[in-house]
């Protein structure tokens, strides 16, 4: 009755299949009346077990169980995290370990459904593991090692840097004295020299940067310079296109004035045109005078000038003539330093040596600057000739101005294309001096 | 002393010019070619009557 009771019990309300409750066999029940009856479960006790292993296995995992073992996990990597020395690779060792925790309770997780029996759970949770971690055997080591392998060979030269420290420390101290050992006075460590390593490149950076400062100063300085040139550059070309219009209106007017008809009632007029014409000429002549010390240049205008009147005046009232010019120009015309320059020393056919300009050397010194035969051939057999037209001055001007845009400004050929300007001006000057020169010495005679 | 060799002697001393200097002669040679032309000019224009 008793065993009915429990039997009707338990299968009370439940769908219970008929072999469930089929009775015992014989010998079952032989066995089942050797043990007591708290030894040997009923089929119903049985199958509530099973039942409840079932349900256990349903539910994949216990969500305490489950966070208890991650926070396991957890902390076993923690106790295994970076030390706070590493500052350097602070970050990204935090990050690491952050990434190591959830492979750590990924792994941890497969342990359990290992463990448990559970095989799809077991190969879902395996899957999503690195393959290096599967086969590792101290996780974090693994994961530095595949995480940080650029960090590796910092890490070398931390370590080389330190041992090369710790060296020049210990060969530092040595040095010290006895007593600084025993005190311990000036005991250096490897930090100290690593420190005093720091301040040295510091100390080369600062250098560098000085260095860098100095070189935009300096380069500053150059753009200025450049742009400053460039302006000269820019006022010397416009001088010079300028030049050549004067110097043709000058030798236009120089034709005008060759025509003209000089009388007694034109004197006042003629008066004033001399010493206008012999202030420009002194003003060129002193200018020269300051810029060329040696007076070469000078020597150039002054036998310029007086060559061209000579053609004019004819040699016997030349020295007449030159009295009438500016004190400083006649002065210089008069002077032994001219005397003694081969411009201004003429040889006769005689062999005769006579104080006055070598039209001859003076001509071949212009066909030189005008670098053609115009002027040599223009003075061939005559050279008291065509002097003025001898010079091409617009050519003289138009090849300055080329030199100009081929920026050869300050070159000796640029320079010394000024210098048949000089010439072209002061002959055109001479011929209207001279023709003035002998009018007035017409009257006094 | 040649042509040549005063030639020589003229360039070394225009090199020595700076450009600023040289722009410095070029406008005094301007400004004093000007001022013939400018005396000229007047004489021809005071003479014209005459």
């Amino acid at each position: 009755m008793e065993k009915q009771s429990w039997q009707d019990e338990a299968t009370k309300g439940k769908d219970v299949p008929d072999w469930e409750l089929e009775p015992m066999t014989e010998a079952g029940q032989e066995g089942a009346q050797e043990a007591s009856v708290e030894e040997m479960p009923s089929v119903a006790e049985t199958r509530m077990a099973e039942l409840a292993a079932e349900t256990q296995v349903a539910t994949p995992e216990n969500p305490a169980e489950k966070a208890a073992q991650i926070e396991a996990a957890r902390a076993e990597i923690a106790e295994m995290a970076p030390k706070a020395s590493e500052v350097s690779v602070e970050k990204k060792e935090i990050e690491i370990t952050d990434e190591s925790a959830a492979i750590a309770a990924m792994v941890e997780a497969a342990r359990v459904y290992a463990n448990s029996g559970d095989k799809a759970q077991y190969d879902a949770v395996w899957a999503k593991i690195p393959l290096g971690m599967k086969q590792g055997t101290g996780l974090r080591e693994k994961v530095e090692t595949a995480t940080n392998a650029d960090n590796v060979v910092h890490q070398v030269k931390r370590e080389r840097n330190q041992s090369v420290n710790t060296f020049l420390a210990e060969e530092r101290n040595k040095d010290r004295t006895l007593w600084q050992k025993i005190t311990g006075k000036g005991k250096l460590s490897p930090e100290d020299i690593a420190h005093e390593q720091a301040l040295g490149i510091n100390a080369k950076v600062d250098k560098d940067q000085e260095m860098n400062n100095l070189l935009d100063i300096s380069r500053t300085n150059t753009e200025v310079s450049a742009e400053a040139t460039m302006e000269v550059n820019k006022g010397i070309k416009e001088e010079l296109e300028k030049l050549g219009v004067n110097l043709e209106a000058l030798k236009e007017n120089g034709f005008k004035f060759d025509q003209e008809v000089l009388t007694k009632e034109k004197e006042p007029a003629l008066n004033v045109l001399r010493e206008k014409m012999g202030g420009a000429i002194t003003n060129i002549f002193d200018k020269l005078a300051k810029i060329d010390k040696e007076h070469v240049v000078g020597v150039s205008v002054v036998v310029g000038l007086v060559a061209a009147m000579v053609p004019v005046l004819g040699l016997h009232d030349l020295q007449g003539v030159i009295s009438m010019l500016p004190d400083s120009v006649s002065n210089f015309l008069q002077s032994p330093e001219l005397a003694g320059n081969p411009l201004w020393s003429t040889i006769t056919p005689g062999g005769e040596s006579i104080s006055m300009p070598s039209v001859e050397n003076y001509m071949h010194q212009v066909d030189v600057f005008s670098n053609g035969s115009d002027v040599a051939t223009a003075t061939e057999g005559n050279p008291f000739g065509t002097t003025s037209e001898a010079v091409d001055v617009a050519k003289q001007v138009a090849h300055a101005a080329y030199e100009q845009d081929m920026h050869r400004m300050g070159s000796a050929f640029a320079n010394l294309a000024t210098i048949p300007v000089v010439m072209g001006a002061t002959m055109y000057a001479g011929k209207i001096f001279g023709k003035i020169g002998k009018h007035f010495m017409g009257e006094k005679k | 002393m040649t042509p040549e060799e005063i030639q020589k002697k003229i360039a070394q001393a225009m090199e020595k010019l700076s450009p600023e200097q040289q722009l410095e002669l070029l406008k005094m040679l301007n400004g004093s070619i000007e001022d013939m032309n400018k005396a000229l000019t007047e004489y021809f224009a005071d003479t014209e009557k005459i």
